[in-house]
């Protein structure tokens, strides 16, 4: 068996790469009263299925953890949904609905995330008695029978149905724990009695049944507190005397036995398997230990540290957790509870001997892969490239003229050049004295060698060529770099131009002329401290790394331009990069050191364990590790071991405030409101815990927000949002930016009041304008009444006048035409002269009254309102009048009469005026012809003219005369004018009528 | 004419019964035949052996003179009828000529226009005057329901319109370049299409009783 677990232990060994696997520098965070949780003892920490990370306390409930604030529930007197007590007696067990079953000291609960709340119960004795004490879960079948001891006995109790089955009572075990087959269900039941004695009890499950198998170790110092199965014959149990053993069921004895750390004995409370091959121990007074199962001993230790940050909040550790992404928990005993990724560390510390430490300037190695460091102050410094090793002095660091070191080079042909202020020193290498070089002024700054061989050395006055005579290096002037400049960068292009930084910060591109010359070809102006150039390998991109961020020169136009990796980056510092041998860019700047891999570009800070954020001296080694200069040590590290932490984070909507009210949210994923209720706060998180202040948000209102907007605090608000649907999206980043894939949504939705809604509006504008129809129906309806009321009126005197006329006619005529006859017949009598004469008046008379009448029934008529039948009706009667004395009559009447009208009233007289005049004519003037004329002014005159050519009338008799004065008396009555004037011959009567 | 006509008269009025009496009596080539003093005695008492002109007063008392004149125009289509009304502008009247009526003397008018009247007819004129000739118009532009449009032709049309606004039959052969006799026959004919129109609907409201 320890074969397998050696093997299996290598496998792992391997599998994680050549470098030490166990997490080392846990970075902890502690939640205690500080972030509202009092400093009980948490007992149970728990990780469920969305993220949430549950803490049981034995006297303040259940505290909710998102990585921002804790939800607590505690129990009330009020409220039954609540927990029956404040003592969290088991750990949590997550059922297939996502509801957490576990006990307090008085109940088994279930809590259901649908509805927030707690489901109590509570078993009772084979007397028939509940049970009001003692209850623990130990575990859940995924069949849904869980297994809990309730006061003395051990029981099964079936979720689905309630059913319970008392499977041992009493069971006087404290402690037990249960190993599962593969499928979970439960195999073997291995129970301790902890404080009531020692040794171990072990069951056999099979078919509903628990047999009692055998005792073990009763020895007294085997009083065993927790048990952690290892197989199906052997478990770990902690023991107060003995610390960790694991013991064999069936061989009935200790395997192995482990008790002290360091030389101190330590006492296990909880023990967590680990990776396979470690368990985490809680202890007593000696933080979370690794145990390494292979080899049988603590290897590891976690510790309290007080005054350091980020450090186990205390040694005495209660129980131990690993959540879902390799973040480890640690309970407390009064202290809280720590939790901190446990992600292997990704930077190792090179440390430096104290005496030396001073600010690095420079790296390079030599020929035995060694390293080499320069200092600002303390020289040379030397260290292998190996974990755990640290900085020493330069054996070669006496000789040195000056222990400020501005730059190293490594010059394989010679060895190590050293610029130091006071000059410039070859170390040789691998063997033999050092060279102090001569010839210069100023102090050096900058030495590259090119590829043609050629050792160029950038001085403080000047840049000079070094060259070997006589065995002896020296200085010479480079003639053909005909400027000053100084700086510490120097470096060739992959075309041979060789580019120099000058004082004023300007780029210049050196051409190389012939074989060993130069002429300058560019020059550029960067507006900071130029620090390093760095040319790509792959692509031949030159990189200028300054003060004011990342720039790529371009060789051939002599043009600072960017591209991707440069606006990424940013305007910061950018000190060095330097790539891996695996298609990654390291990146040292002023706010950490960046890794582009994969188009991916991650960021790491003191939080990812660098010693300093940013360095100005980046150097890979030939065997591929990455140095960051510091002034305390070297950050060290290797590119394929340092891997972000790529959980997604779940997101999780942990409250909702409406109008500034809290909202029940529980479980759900979407929400109606009513459209006055629209101030929505909305408390997210990312559950992620390994650095829970890094965590990053980005959300959307989808109906709301155009865009995606991001933040580093977990709540959003919304004021007065108008009615709608809309859906909000969420996404999460943990510290190392890495963002969940899909956003968690919550649909909202916003009814909008009833006036707004499309059936309250189809329904109102249907009753407007069915409201408008009707109006109108209404007002024509009545206009028509009116209307019909006029044509009533109208037709009643029509018919009334028609009535009247009748009677006219049937009544007088008869009468009128009596008295013709019968005067007519008495023409033929004997009579007197003045008797006849007297008989014709009255035959006169009736004729004329006939004809009156006749007249008057006309008018009366209102079909005659026309002015064509008054034309008509004129013209026939001055024709019959005066056809009879054969005067000849003229018409000038208008062709088209217009359809004027004329009223009853005013045709009368009109009709009679004409007939005096034409009476006159007849009786007094003598005409031979008569001419009337009408004319017809359009609407609003009417204008009559009865010329004759007779004598015309004396002047006197115009004015006065009864029968001009009747004419004129009738005019006046129907509002029209009347002249009369001599037109030599005759006379005019004229009549201007107002329609 | 050398035969004398005889004339018949219905008319309710004792007086005017009279004075027709004798005007015809002392008319030559006149000659009265019977006196009827309302439509029942005329209906019995006139026919065609005995009448050729009829003088029929408009208002009687058991029946209108219109139906009177119908149902004996139906008995015996040669006679002609003479309405005599007190008033031109009547409907009745026109409602007579329509009906088949050959002229119309108003009461007002004196003996000799009478006379002058029934010469006509027995001529074969018919008198039409402008107010006639208006109505005639209007009747015509409405069609009665039922019967077939006799449509006037354009000579009858003009002839029409000349008599309704007024002119004598003397002005509208002025008018028209046309004879005062070509003038009487367009009248006819004028009337004749009239009566063809209206003297189903006519018979239909008068006769229906019978």
């Amino acid at each position: 068996m320890s074969k397998t677990i050696a093997l299996s232990g290598l496998i792992f060994f391997f599998s994680l790469g050549l470098y030490a696997q166990q997490p080392e520098a846990i970075r902890f965070y502690t939640l205690d009263a500080g972030n509202g949780w009092n400093n009980s003892t948490v007992a149970y920490v728990y990780q469920d299925s969305r993220g949430f990370v549950w803490l049981g306390s034995s006297e303040e409930g259940l505290g909710r953890f998102d990585a921002q604030q804790i939800r607590s529930y505690q129990h009330s007197d009020t409220d039954s949904s609540s927990l029956a007590d404040n003592n969290i007696q088991s750990d949590f067990f997550e059922d297939g609905e996502g509801n957490l079953w576990f006990s307090t000291y008085t109940a088994l609960h279930c809590y259901n995330r649908r509805r927030d709340a707690f489901r109590r119960f509570r078993l009772t004795n084979p007397q028939g008695h509940e049970i009001l004490t003692d209850y623990r879960v130990v575990h859940l079948q995924a069949d849904g029978l869980l297994w809990l001891r309730a006061g003395e006995g051990l029981f099964t109790f079936n979720i689905k149905t309630g059913r319970q089955v008392a499977y041992l009572h009493p069971f006087p075990y404290v402690r037990f724990s249960v190993l599962c087959d593969s499928m979970g269900q439960v195999q073997r039941i291995t129970a301790a009695r902890w404080m009531l004695g020692p040794g171990l009890a072990s069951f056999d499950y099979e078919e509903g049944h628990l047999r009692a198998e055998a005792s073990f170790g009763l020895e007294g110092d085997l009083v065993v507190n927790c048990i952690s199965p290892e197989s199906d014959s052997a478990v770990w149990c902690s023991s107060g005397k003995k610390g960790l053993v694991l013991y064999n069921l069936y061989k009935n004895q200790v395997v192995v036995n482990c008790t002290s750390w360091q030389g101190e004995d330590f006492i296990c409370r909880f023990v967590l398997p680990y990776n396979n091959r470690f368990l985490l121990l809680a202890t007593l007074e000696h933080g979370i230990l690794l145990f390494d199962k292979t080899s049988g001993t603590v290897v590891h230790q976690w510790k309290a540290e007080p005054g350091q940050p980020h450090r186990l909040a205390s040694d005495n550790i209660y129980a131990l957790m690993l959540d879902g992404q390799q973040n480890l928990w640690a309970c407390t005993q009064n202290r809280g509870v720590s939790f901190g990724s446990a992600i292997q560390q990704k930077f190792a510390f090179t440390p430096i001997d104290p005496e030396l430490r001073s600010e690095i300037t420079a790296i390079a190695h030599n020929s035995k892969g060694q390293l080499l460091a320069g200092t600002l102050e303390k020289g040379l410094m030397l260290t292998e490239d190996t974990e755990n090793a640290s900085w020493r002095a330069h054996p070669s660091n006496a000789f040195l003229p000056n222990k400020k070191i501005e730059a190293l080079y490594q010059d394989t042909a010679s060895g190590l050049w050293v610029l130091t202020r006071a000059g410039l020193v070859l170390l040789p290498d691998p063997v033999g004295l050092p060279q102090l070089v001569q010839g210069f002024e100023g102090y050096p700054m900058a030495f590259l060698r090119l590829r043609s061989g050629r050792r160029i050395l950038c001085a403080s006055r000047g840049i000079y060529d070094i060259v070997l005579e006589n065995n002896q290096f020296v200085a010479r002037v480079a003639s053909d770099f005909d400027q000053q400049i100084s700086s510490n960068i120097i470096a060739e292009t992959a075309s041979g131009a060789v580019l120099f930084c000058d004082n004023s910060n300007k780029i210049k591109q050196y051409q190389p002329a012939s074989a060993q010359t130069y002429s300058l070809q560019f020059e550029a102006a960067y507006g900071g401290r130029i620090y390093n150039f760095f040319q790509a390998s792959d692509d031949g991109r030159l990189y200028v790394c300054g003060v004011n961020g990342a720039f790529v020169w371009n060789s051939n136009t002599g043009q600072l331009g960017t591209d991707d990796l440069c606006r990424q980056l940013g305007k910061q510092a950018v000190y060095q990069m330097q790539a891996d041998g695996n298609g990654g860019l390291w990146i040292s700047a002023g706010r950490g050191l960046y890794r582009l891999q994969d188009e991916k570009l991650s960021c790491y800070t003191e939080e990812d364990g660098l010693p300093q954020r940013s360095s100005k001296h980046l150097f890979k080694t030939r065997s591929g590790t990455f140095y960051l200069g510091g002034h305390i040590g070297s950050a060290r590290f290797v590119p394929e071991a340092i891997s972000d932490n790529n959980f997604y984070p779940k997101v999780a909507l942990t409250g909702l405030e409406v109008n500034y009210q809290h909202f029940p949210l529980r479980d759900a994923t979407s929400i109606e409101l009513a459209y006055t209720q629209n101030n929505l706060t909305f408390s997210f998180a990312a559950l992620a815990y390994g650095a829970p202040e890094e965590n990053r948000f980005l959300y959307q209102l989808q109906g709301y927000d155009a865009q995606w907007i991001e933040s580093s605090e977990g709540t959003v608000h919304y004021s007065r949002l108008p009615p709608g649907r809309y859906t909000l999206l969420i996404k999460a980043a943990n510290s190392d930016q890495v963002w969940s894939p899909e956003p968690l949504r919550f649909q909202i939705h916003i009814r909008p009041p009833f006036w707004q809604t499309w059936p309250f509006i189809l329904v109102a504008s249907l009753v407007l304008i069915g409201g408008i129809v009707l109006a109108t129906r209404l007002y024509f309806r009545q206009k028509l009444a009116a209307q019909q009321r006029e044509l009533e009126r109208q037709t009643m005197l029509r018919n009334e006048r028609n009535r009247i006329a009748a009677e006219l006619h049937d009544e007088l005529g008869q009468g009128l035409s009596r008295i013709k006859f019968i005067s007519e017949a008495a023409k033929n009598w004997e009579l007197q002269a003045e008797n006849r004469k007297k008989l014709d008046k009255i035959w006169a008379s009736s004729v004329q009254l006939m004809e009156n009448m006749g007249d008057i029934i006309w008018a009366m008529d209102s079909d005659n309102d026309i002015l064509e039948n008054l034309l008509q009706t004129i013209r026939r009667y001055t024709q019959e009048v005066l056809n009879e004395y054969d005067i000849v009559p003229h018409f000038n009447f208008p062709e088209q009469a217009s359809g004027l009208e004329i009223s009853g009233g005013k045709r009368r007289n009109l009709l009679l005026i004409v007939k005096e005049c034409l009476h006159n004519i007849i009786k007094h003037s003598g005409a031979r012809q008569v001419w009337i004329q009408v004319a017809v002014h359009p609407q609003t005159h009417l204008f009559i003219q009865i010329a004759d050519d007779g004598q015309g009338l004396p002047e006197q008799l115009r004015a006065g005369g009864n029968g001009l004065k009747n004419m004129r008396k009738k005019a006046a009555a129907m509002n029209a004018s009347i002249e009369f004037s001599n037109t030599e011959p005759g006379l005019a009567v004229a009549l201007n009528i107002k329609l | 004419m050398n035969i004398p006509a005889r004339i018949s008269i219905v008319e309710d009025l004792e007086e005017v019964r009279e004075f027709l009496h004798e005007l015809i009596l002392h008319t030559p080539n006149l000659e009265p035949a019977g006196v009827f003093c309302n439509g029942q005695e005329a209906l019995s008492g006139i026919s065609t052996d005995n009448t050729d002109v009829i003088i029929m007063d408009i208002g009687l008392p058991d029946m209108s003179g219109t139906e009177a004149m119908l149902r004996l125009k139906t008995a015996y289509s040669a006679l002609d009828f003479m309405m005599f009304t007190i008033f031109e502008d009547d409907d009745n009247l026109f409602e007579a000529l329509k009906a088949g009526a050959s002229g119309y003397i108003l009461k007002r008018d004196p003996g000799e226009k009478i006379v002058r009247a029934i010469f006509e007819i027995l001529e074969g004129g018919a008198p039409m005057s402008a107010v006639i000739a208006k109505k005639v118009m209007e009747s015509f532009r409405k069609p009665t329901p039922g019967t077939p449009l006799a449509a006037l032709s354009e000579r009858e049309n003009e002839v029409l319109a000349a008599l309704a606004q007024g002119l004598l039959y003397k002005e509208v052969a002025e008018k028209l370049y046309i004879s005062e006799g070509t003038v009487k026959q367009h009248v006819n004919h004028i009337y004749g299409k009239l009566q063809v129109q209206n003297r189903t609907e006519a018979i239909n409201r008068y006769l229906r009783r019978g």
